[in-house]
């Protein structure tokens, strides 16, 4: 499974940091996401998921 | 055909049929919606997500979550604009008497302005204030910790996010009750001429202050946000000082009353729900997720307010140049389209895509800062006074919670306990 942030809907809204700490990265210039690794390690799947859900502007892309 | 829709309008489109327009008896001012906010929405999103009511001059009032996001990220079509003389009317309905900062600017100029408060606002220049919330927040609990009991707006959820910003603004740090008081008492006093007058001496003093403190930074630039915004420039032009001073007035009105509210919820709701208590007292790092779950449920702003720029077909509505709109992010939070069983308060609910900090570019700019002192000032109460109940005959909501849905006070009793931060 792979992770990523679509830039153009992503608001800074930060729950998908608080959910994937590990997968996500936020910046410290405007508090917007970044994915933090390409590929989602093994067992954290679930916790992409859950990023990916609870993303209010459904920015967080899974492949 | 339901008693709440009337037979309405039809009208043609581009050659299409429009269907009828659905008009609902709505008024987010009037007191029965305060007194049960929820179900009323319920009513009005069941009927129709996109609906129409008389109140007010007419507005639509937008109730169901896909129809807020798409209004919201639409910002060419659903301004937030405010020309005191102009149809575009801002974000309040009925209007503000003046333009409110960024809440009521359009891109490209709200973008510009936004680029440059964001990095004060992001998470990592929040967790950097966390020692001095925690600080602010033992002082205001070590005064009345030995009494057993306290009125715990007054007494904390308005003077805790109050003095914060008093010092992320650089007003004296003795300038934070007039600013509690300004949008505290703003929020729920009626407006006779009286309270008015009061209001309007208070803003203006807190206008002449932050107005006076743009023109030092301009002078005296330092690291902090009103020299931030004291100098910058759209299209190479500083911002006239009074735009400056809105900017920053903004900020302050928009995280003080906000953030006390969804604190004063949350204390009435955990003296209700005890189980739910109980559940945060057993592991308190489950507030983080709980919090996102009382901004669900009990969103300090109900709605905003948009103008139509152009008319448009919208969710099968035919929406007109110059309609207000009102986008009800609290109704969206409670649709069952995207949230199970949404009138269940679970607060461990994940995810938990709740609209309460509004959606698309407009996100509100504090949301990181809110819940940092949400958390540090909900830890503290529960940590210090964990068996506190709230005395609900006295305890007042606000009677009107169109523009924001707090508490005007919240009487507690507790086992009396230990000052923390030393003798006074």
């Amino acid at each position: 499974m792979r992770i990523s942030v679509n830039p153009d809907r992503c608001q800074g809204h930060a729950m998908c940091h608080m959910m994937a700490p590990d997968l996500i990265v936020l910046s410290d210039e405007d508090g917007h996401a970044t994915a933090a690794v390409d590929e989602v390690p093994e067992g954290q799947q679930h916790l992409a998921q859950l990023a990916a859900e609870g993303c209010p502007e459904q920015a967080i892309i899974l492949s | 055909m339901n008693s709440l829709i009337s037979p309405g309008v039809f009208g043609r489109q581009e050659g299409r049929l429009v269907s009828a327009r659905c008009e609902v008896q709505f008024d987010h001012h009037s007191a029965e919606f305060a007194q049960a906010p929820h179900e009323v929405l319920a009513r009005v999103r069941e009927k129709c997500p996109v609906a129409w009511t008389q109140a007010h001059g007419g507005y639509w009032v937008i109730t169901g979550y896909d129809e807020i996001g798409d209004a919201l990220r639409d910002n060419e079509t659903f301004s937030s604009h405010h020309d005191p003389e102009g149809p575009k009317q801002g974000v309040l309905l009925p209007p503000l008497p003046t333009q409110a900062g960024i809440l009521e600017m359009d891109p490209p100029e709200h973008h510009s302005v936004r680029k440059h408060l964001a990095p004060y606002f992001s998470p990592s220049a929040v967790d950097a204030m966390r020692e001095e919330l925690l600080q602010l927040t033992t002082e205001c609990i070590d005064d009345f910790i030995e009494t057993g009991e306290a009125e715990l707006i007054e007494q904390l959820a308005s003077p805790v996010p109050a003095k914060l910003t008093v010092r992320l603004l650089g007003l004296p740090d003795s300038e934070w009750s007039v600013l509690a008081d300004v949008f505290h008492k703003g929020a729920y006093l009626p407006s006779t001429e009286e309270n008015m007058a009061e209001i309007h001496g208070m803003l203006l003093r807190v206008h002449g202050q932050l107005h006076e403190l743009v023109m030092d930074r301009r002078a005296n630039p330092r690291d902090d946000v009103i020299t931030s915004v004291a100098n910058l420039r759209l299209d190479g032009e500083l911002l006239p000082v009074e735009k400056a001073a809105g900017v920053l007035l903004n900020l302050a009105a928009g995280g003080i009353d906000t953030t006390t509210s969804l604190i004063a919820h949350t204390f009435v709701h955990l003296d209700r729900f005890p189980e739910h208590r109980e559940f945060l007292l057993e592991d308190p790092s489950r507030l983080r997720v709980a919090c996102e779950e009382f901004l669900r449920v009990y969103p300090p702003v109900l709605g905003f307010a948009r103008t139509v720029t152009a008319g448009c077909e919208f969710a099968g509505q035919e929406l007109a140049k110059d309609d207000r709109v009102w986008v009800s992010f609290g109704a969206g939070n409670r649709d069952e389209k995207v949230f199970e069983d949404p009138d269940d308060i679970r607060l461990d609910r994940l995810p938990n895509r709740h609209a309460s900090f509004g959606l698309g570019r407009h996100r509100c700019l504090g949301s990181n800062l809110a819940r940092v002192i949400w958390h540090v000032v909900v830890g503290e109460v529960l940590r210090r006074l964990p068996d506190y109940r709230v005395d609900r005959g006295v305890a007042q909501r606000y009677p009107d919670c169109g523009d924001i849905n707090g508490w005007v006070s919240v009487p507690v009793t507790f086992t009396p306990g230990p000052r923390a931060g030393g003798s006074r």
